[in-house]
This record gives C-alpha cells, sequence and structure tokens, in this order.
C-alpha cells in the first residue's frame, strides 16, 4: 500500500507541476505586471462592490436563514437529483490514465482507486470551504447558519461520489429506469414527511438512505467497470482547462456520449436507406454533423437574431443594416459550416456528389432560414404594418437569403475543386448588389421589385461540377 | 499514361519539413510497397496524395487528372484503407457500404452484388445491420476494408491492410488485392509486415526521413536497417 501512495503522490505532484507551467506560460502571454496589479485591484473593488450591494439584502438573507430547515433537506434531493444527471457523462471519481498505468505495474488497482476516491473528498472538502468563506466574506448571514450549510454539504456531497461513480458504469436504459425511480422515492418521502411524519427527520432519511447505499455498494465499486470510458472522461476533464484553451486557441473537446439517442435508436434507423433517393444519406450526415457542432450553430444563430431585434426599432437605415448584417452573419457562418464538414475523416476519403451534397445540406438549413424569416417577418409586420410592400421586402429577404448563401456554396464547391479558382465577375458583384438592396429596402420600398432579378438569377443553369 | 504520378512533392508543418522532394510514379496494376522506419513520411505521403495534408510544392495526378485543378473528379479515381477504421457510430455496416457505393456512383445492383460477395467472404454477412459500437475491433476494420474494396477504382491506398484482420480474412484481402492489380487498380500500401508484401508487392519504396532512398522491384528488397544506426 505504501508503494501505491508513494506513486499516486508522484502522480499528482507532477500533474501540478505541469499544469502550473501551462498556467505560467498562458499567463505571461495574457498578463503582464501592469495589468496584473490592475486586474487584482478591479477583484478587490469589485468584492467590495458586491458586498455593499449584498448588504442592502440583509432582511432578504435573514428570511431564508429562518427557513433553512425547510429548504435544506430540498438542497439535499437537488444534489441527489444532480449526482444521477452527472452520472450520465461523469464517473466523479478522477481515476485517470496515469492512475490506470500505474495499475499495471506491480500495485494494486484497489489501492490507487482508494487514494481517487480520497482525492475527490478532499477536493470536495475544499471547495466547500472555498465557498463557505466566499458567503461569509461577501453575504450577511450569521456564521452558525453557514457552518451547518457547509457540514450537509460536505457529508451529502462525500456520500454522493460512490454512488455517481456507482451509476457512471450502468449502461443503457437501466439509468434512465434508475432516474426515473429514485425521483418517484424521493417524491414519496417527501410527500410522507410533509403530511404524516415529523418534517426534522425528512433530512436524516435522505442521508440514512444515501449513506445505506453507499455501503451496499461498496463492495461492488471496482466490478464491471467501463475502465475506457471512465478514463477518456477524466482525461478530457483533466487537461481541459478553459485558460489555457483560450491562450493557446486549441480545445480539448468532451468525449460525446449521445446516450439517449442511443438509447432509442428505432429499428427502423438501422434499415438501409432507399438507395435510389439523391440526398437522403447526405441529409443523415448532415444531421449527425448538426448535432455535434449544435452550441456553434445556436450561438451564430442566435447574435443574427439578436442583431435584427435590437437594430428594428432605430430607424429605416438601421433596419435595412441589421437585416443586411444578419443574412450576412448567418451567411458566413453556414459557408464555413458547409467547408467544416468535410473535414470529418470518412466523409473526406470518399468521393464528393457536391450537387447531392449541396441539396441535402440546403434543405437541412431551410429551417433555420425559415427561423430568421419568421423574425423578419415579425419585426417587418410590427415596423411597416401590412401592406404590399411588406410583402415583396419579405419575398426579397428571403430569395437574398437562399440566393447569398447558395452563391457562397457554389463558390466555395469550385475552390474546393480548383485551388486556384476565381469568381467570375458576375459571382463577384452578385454579393454586393445584393447587400445594398437589402439596406436600402426599408428607405426605398421600390428597390424590392429587383426581386425578380435576384429570382431570375436564381433560375439561371449553373454548370454543375 | 502512369496511373499515379506524383512529382517533386514536399510537404512541412511548421518549420519542419516532413517531405521532400518526393518524385516517383506508378503504373497501371502494379502493387507498390512503402516501406519505412516509424517517422519516416509513409503515412504523410498517404495523406498527401488522398488531399488530407496540405503541400507545399509538387503536383500528383491520378490518369492525368491534377489534385489541384480537379480534385473532385481526382477524388473519385481513389479508394482508402486506413490503419484505424474511421466509420461513423451513428452508420450501420450496410449505410456504410450505401454511402460508399453512393459516392463512387455504384448502381444499387452493383452494390449489393459486391456486398453480398465480400460480407461473405470477411464473414460478416450477419453484420450488416448492426452500429460499429457493437462490433470487435477486427470487424469494425473488416467493414472499412470492404468499404473501399466495393468500387473500381484507379488507385488504392492501404494503410497497413492486414492490421487487426484475422488469419483467413488477412488471405482473403491479400489474394483481393492480386485480383485487383490485375483488374488494371494499383495499389500503394504501408506495412510493416514485410513476409507478406514480398507475397504481394511488385516494387518498393524505401521512405527514410521524408526521402527516397530506393525504388526498386521487390525481389531486390533485402532489409531496413536500424534508423538508430545510421
Amino acid at each position: 500500500m505504501s508503494q501505491a501512495w508513494s506513486v499516486f503522490l508522484f502522480l499528482r505532484k507532477n500533474r501540478i507541476k505541469k499544469k502550473q507551467k501551462l498556467y505560467n506560460l498562458a499567463l505571461g502571454v495574457a498578463f503582464d505586471w501592469t495589468i496584473s496589479i490592475y486586474v487584482g485591484f478591479y477583484i478587490v473593488v469589485l468584492m467590495a462592490m458586491v458586498y455593499d450591494a449584498v448588504s442592502q439584502f440583509e432582511n432578504w438573507f435573514y428570511s431564508i436563514e429562518q427557513l433553512a430547515d425547510q429548504w435544506i433537506p430540498l438542497m439535499v434531493v437537488a444534489l441527489m437529483v444532480r449526482t444521477i444527471i452527472l452520472s450520465f457523462h461523469s464517473p466523479g471519481i478522477s481515476f485517470s490514465s496515469a492512475d490506470w498505468k500505474a495499475a499495471t505495474l506491480p500495485i494494486l488497482r484497489q489501492y490507487v482507486w482508494l487514494f481517487t476516491y480520497f482525492e475527490a473528498i478532499l477536493k470536495t472538502v475544499i471547495w466547500s470551504f472555498g465557498l463557505f468563506l466566499l458567503a461569509f466574506i461577501l453575504t450577511p448571514l450569521s456564521t452558525g447558519f453557514l457552518l451547518k450549510c457547509l457540514m450537509i454539504l460536505i457529508l451529502t456531497n462525500c456520500l454522493l461520489l460512490l454512488p455517481q461513480w456507482y451509476l457512471y458504469q450502468i449502461e443503457g436504459k437501466k439509468k434512465v429506469i434508475i432516474f426515473l425511480l429514485v425521483t418517484v422515492m424521493l417524491a414519496i418521502i417527501r410527500f410522507v414527511y410533509l403530511f404524516v411524519l415529523p418534517f426534522e427527520g425528512f433530512l436524516y432519511s435522505l442521508l440514512a438512505i444515501i449513506f445505506s447505499f453507499n455501503l451496499v455498494i461498496w463492495n461492488k465499486r471496482l466490478e464491471k467497470i467501463n475502465w475506457q470510458s471512465v478514463i477518456e472522461v477524466v482525461d478530457t476533464k483533466i487537461w481541459s482547462m478553459f485558460f489555457i484553451q483560450k491562450m493557446s486557441k486549441t480545445e480539448t473537446k468532451p468525449v460525446q456520449k449521445p446516450i439517449l439517442p442511443a438509447l432509442f435508436r428505432s429499428a427502423k434507423e438501422k434499415l438501409p436507406f432507399p438507395y435510389h433517393h439523391e440526398t437522403m444519406i447526405y441529409r443523415k450526415l448532415w444531421k449527425i454533423n448538426f448535432r455535434q457542432e449544435k452550441a456553434y450553430f445556436v450561438q451564430t444563430l442566435g447574435v443574427s437574431i439578436i442583431c435584427l431585434v435590437l437594430l428594428s426599432f432605430r430607424g429605416d437605415l438601421v433596419q435595412g443594416v441589421s437585416v443586411a448584417i444578419a443574412i450576412f452573419l448567418f451567411n458566413k457562418m453556414s459557408t464555413s459550416y458547409f467547408q467544416a464538414g468535410f473535414k470529418d475523416r470518412l466523409l473526406h476519403a470518399i468521393p464528393w456528389d457536391m450537387k447531392a451534397i449541396k441539396k441535402a445540406y440546403l434543405q437541412r438549413m431551410t429551417v433555420f432560414m425559415g427561423l430568421i424569416m419568421v423574425v423578419l417577418a415579425t419585426l417587418l409586420v410590427i415596423t411597416e404594418h401590412l401592406s404590399i410592400w411588406v410583402f415583396l421586402q419579405l419575398l426579397l429577404y428571403g430569395t437574398s437569403l437562399y440566393v447569398l448563401l447558395e452563391l457562397k456554396l457554389h463558390i466555395t464547391v469550385k475552390k474546393m475543386n480548383d485551388k486556384w479558382y476565381t469568381p467570375t465577375i458576375l459571382e463577384q458583384l452578385i454579393s454586393p448588389i445584393i447587400y445594398i438592396l437589402l439596406i436600402s429596402s426599408f428607405a426605398y420600398n421600390l428597390v424590392s421589385i429587383f426581386v425578380i432579378i435576384l429570382l431570375l438569377y436564381f433560375f439561371l443553369p449553373k454548370k454543375a461540377i | 499514361m502512369s496511373q499515379l504520378v506524383v512529382e517533386n512533392v514536399t510537404v512541412a508543418i511548421g518549420q519542419e519539413s516532413i517531405l521532400k522532394n518526393i518524385h516517383f510514379t506508378v503504373e497501371t496494376g502494379q502493387l507498390i510497397a512503402l516501406i519505412g522506419h516509424n517517422g519516416a513520411g509513409k503515412s504523410t505521403l498517404m495523406k498527401t496524395i488522398m488531399g488530407w495534408q496540405e503541400k507545399q510544392e509538387g503536383n500528383i495526378s491520378v490518369q492525368g487528372i491534377d489534385q489541384d485543378q480537379e480534385f473532385l473528379h481526382y477524388k473519385r479515381q481513389i479508394a482508402y484503407i486506413p490503419e484505424e477504421p474511421f466509420l461513423l457510430s451513428e452508420l450501420t455496416a450496410m449505410q456504410h457500404f450505401q454511402l460508399y457505393g453512393k459516392s463512387y456512383q455504384l448502381s444499387e445492383e452493383k452494390l449489393n452484388q459486391k456486398v453480398e460477395e465480400l460480407t461473405n467472404l470477411f464473414e460478416i454477412k450477419d453484420k450488416l445491420n448492426v452500429y460499429p459500437e457493437s462490433l470487435s475491433k477486427g470487424m469494425r476494420q473488416k467493414v472499412q476494408t470492404i468499404c473501399a474494396l466495393l468500387p473500381e477504382v484507379d488507385l488504392l491506398l492501404i494503410d497497413e491492410p492486414f492490421m487487426g484482420l484475422d488469419i483467413h480474412a488477412a488471405a482473403a484481402l491479400q489474394q483481393l488485392l492480386l485480383e485487383k492489380t490485375q483488374g488494371g487498380t494499383s495499389i500503394l500500401l504501408t506495412s510493416h509486415q514485410l513476409d507478406r508484401i514480398n507475397q504481394v508487392a511488385d516494387k518498393y519504396i524505401l521512405l527514410d526521413k521524408g526521402e527516397i532512398r530506393e525504388y526498386d522491384e521487390m525481389a531486390n528488397f533485402d532489409t531496413i536497417t536500424r534508423r538508430t544506426s545510421q
């Protein structure tokens, strides 16, 4: 055991050293002494401001303390539910690849695991104390109350570590069923202690349940462990350091575990595609891609819509500019997203039926284009009221959105085919002309008639590669 | 016309030169083994021919179709078997075959015929509607291999073809590769299994530190010296 402890300490010390080195490098890039002093000063000032602001709500904090006995058990319930939810993604105990390799030395894995378990407990205690200190400094809550919360927080979180580890190893529908059963059980217990038994026993019952569960699963803690999965998740977590990633512009992507889709894959999805269908396979590929990059997508779409909404009530010209910006952003995002889709190794290894791939992509994008059009239509009706010009404007925006995207994709495909491709004069001029039309469409309604030219361009036969 | 022409290709990553002035051709129906130490540049050369890796200088063409000027047409002439399978977890084995079939413009009849033939040969006929995560590593490698063997292409690139395959599958693949070359497909493969390569390859290219040291008939191949003894 002492050998295992030495190896464990050795690994942890070196990990801390490596992380320190990385942080020093990143801090060196981000800050110099002057900036550091200013930042330190602002943090102190900010804390003083927060304390001052929080002090205004002294009575509110006092009333929280009075009601503490009622909601502290609910905090424990929330932590239990949180643990089950977390167990879908994280084992809770940081058993990394380094620990796994240590366990292949003549050292029993159970000792290495035990140390990582105690390490998790220690981390829980430390961050709980940190929270306590923060609350102690910044809030007018009494020390006694804070200490009570601290004890319960530490006890509950420590007792929930092993259950999270155990539940993480359970795959599939079983875990969802456990989640539902626990939720029902908690609701029943809550009901019992609300209407039948004295409420004071609720907290102790919850803690007793968690403690008993720990006793039951303690001997099974190293049985049927999905070590590969645990190591992948833990390694990603350990080395995903936000500040380092921002400074170095790299990203450690978390391991994607599409649990719910995997659980509920229907038998229909396993069937071969209808082979004669031109785009079905590619639409599936884009769907997979969208799922992986949805955060990026939602972000950019959100920014486009916010831009539209915020600038819509500041005059005709500004409103026109907002439409142009929103469409430009959407266009940019969609095009880079299209290009990024080809970086997938499988997709890159096969020939590209660009006609079908592009068509499938545009079909997938119509949902998002539709969303932007709904927002645009709503804003137009609010600002301009219903009229034939509003209809024409909407037609202009919808056509522009599609034509600009289609044009950008067309040029992108050409460049992917020919490294030295230069867009034609027409291709270069279309975009700026459309943006000018968009900007001026609010000030000069007549401009919307140019949608006819756009539609003509849209139906122009383009040579497919 | 040579099937594959690699002319004065140089690849660098940052300041580090990975491939230097690589120049060789592969004729129709030839099977060329790419040999070298770890880090010699074999996989980088494969990736450059695939178009994954950007090259700083040089030209690559297959059947006269230039990689830089007609990339989409170029891709249709090549199929690739990677060392590690990169199947999508959301597609079953059959759906992968269909994806390859569609991409290489195989008719449905032809695709089904080839799938039947190859899945029987590699003994995974009962795994057509199974997702990759339910397959063993060896089976995933078989699925990946079958994908690349479905189309009739001018050039087949293979990274460690026999890795992960059982003895029967490896023997079947070896036979298939020979049949492919007889049908006019050129093959460029990397492997550390020199015994197997000796049985199938016509020629070899010995890569060392990003440069071609030897390009000769397989019969003239001796051995590779230790990396640290140079």
